[in-house]
């Protein structure tokens, strides 16, 4: 059973999906379901043995092409509808010890390219709003398959942190004529203190108000809103960003580093979208080698994040980490 | 002291090693540069799924060898 939810307190829709309670966890590696199928062994989710990258719809959706009939009816105040939806897994290497920091530039870039093809088949849906592309990396983030994959939520509304964004973007675009993003990058470029790598196409830094200690944006420099936007130049140079910075997220504590990786792109509800901006968001919850920064009191209760760190310190640590590829 | 600090080293050259296997740039541009293809396949319970290939690889194995993992 799954169906949205709104919560008129606070604006924002929330799913059920009390078929993932069932959901394999943490299963030993001869068991992994994102494995190739090898000859003689147990049936996979990829039926051939061996692959680059698939996408496939996941077995345990929160929301659905084919949506339940919810399990309540609306009443003019609490607000129900069904969770129409496409959720997809995406896998990006057949080595189940991998993960995208240790692919090569090559393959992310082929990643980015299923990427951008994953956004334009979903967005094409009539009842698509939104396609979020991300990534879930690590225990400490709650994953429940060690093989390295990411996830697409095609949502039927635009979700509330896009939402904002967008609002805000449109304020600032009306107030001044230009971009938010393009100019805190481009403030972000020229002040340096928080940068962290950079190539023709994107920059990447630890924003100014961070809310994790290694928080890291990789933004366009172009005025772009969406993967379809991209030059092969810049889909190349996406990818070698983010090896770059993958890679030294793994050297700050040389363990393979957990992390959320949040694609954030234009909406995909006709909505002329102009003013937004293409940018991807990490969220690693590792404050030190040994502990969490963990969402409590004042961040999961009133929204209010408190970062134990310096930006500028933690981005000089992260920039000497990087390697030129 | 010195085979101390030849494990150290070699350790860490391990690490290095992993993350800094980088290919050729022309092979990058060359595979830059590939068609990609798509097979949709029907999984048999009304999901679909995709194989992504990626120029010469649309005709053989698909799989791309990933660095080693040591972590």
């Amino acid at each position: 059973m799954s169906e949205l939810r709104y919560n008129p307190l606070i604006g924002e829709w929330m799913a059920t999906a009390t078929q993932r309670q069932d959901r394999t966890f943490l299963p030993p590696a001869d068991f992994c379901p994102l494995c190739p199928t090898k000859p003689g062994h147990f049936p996979t989710e990829v039926p051939e043995a061996d692959y680059d990258i698939v996408a496939f719809e996941n077995r345990f959706p929160s929301l659905k092409t084919h949506p339940d009939i919810p399990a309540v009816e609306p009443d003019g105040i609490f607000d129900v509808r069904p969770s129409r939806g496409v959720c997809e897994v995406v896998i990006y290497t057949s080595n189940h010890n991998s993960s995208l920091a240790r692919e090569s530039v090559g393959k992310i870039h082929k990643l980015v390219r299923v990427w951008r093809h994953r956004f334009a088949e979903l967005e094409a849906l009539d009842f698509v709003k939104y396609v979020f592309i991300f990534e879930n990396k690590g225990e400490a983030v709650g994953v429940t398959l060690h093989h390295p994959h990411g996830q697409i939520y095609a949502y039927p509304f635009v979700p509330p942190l896009i939402e904002r964004e967008v609002t805000h973007s449109l304020e600032y675009h009306e107030k001044t004529g230009g971009c938010l993003l393009c100019d805190m990058a481009a403030r972000e470029t020229a002040d340096g203190r928080r940068m962290i790598a950079e190539n023709a196409g994107f920059a990447a830094y630890i924003p100014f108000a961070a809310r994790y200690p290694y928080e890291t944006h990789i933004v366009a420099k172009a005025h772009r809103q969406a993967f379809t936007d991209f030059s092969p130049d810049e889909e190349l140079d996406l990818a070698r960003i983010l090896k770059q910075v993958l890679a030294a997220f793994d050297r700050i504590f040389n363990m393979s580093f957990p992390y959320i990786m949040s694609i954030h792109q234009r909406p995909s509800d006709g909505g002329d979208y102009g003013y937004y901006h293409f940018h991807i968001e990490f969220y690693p919850p590792m404050r030190t080698a040994t502990k969490l920064k963990y969402l409590a009191g004042s961040e999961a209760g009133a929204g209010v994040y408190i970062n134990d760190t310096l930006p500028e310190v933690k981005a000089a640590e992260l920039r000497a980490l990087v390697e030129p590829v | 002291m010195g085979s101390l600090s030849i494990i150290i080293t070699a350790v860490r050259g391990k690490w290095r090693l992993a993350d800094n296997i980088m290919k050729d740039p022309n092979q990058i541009e060359k595979e830059a540069n590939a068609e990609m293809h798509t097979r949709r396949i029907d999984m048999g319970d009304g999901r679909y799924l995709i194989f992504f290939t990626f120029g010469d690889e649309a005709e053989g194995r698909t799989g791309e060898t990933a660095e080693p993992n040591d972590v």
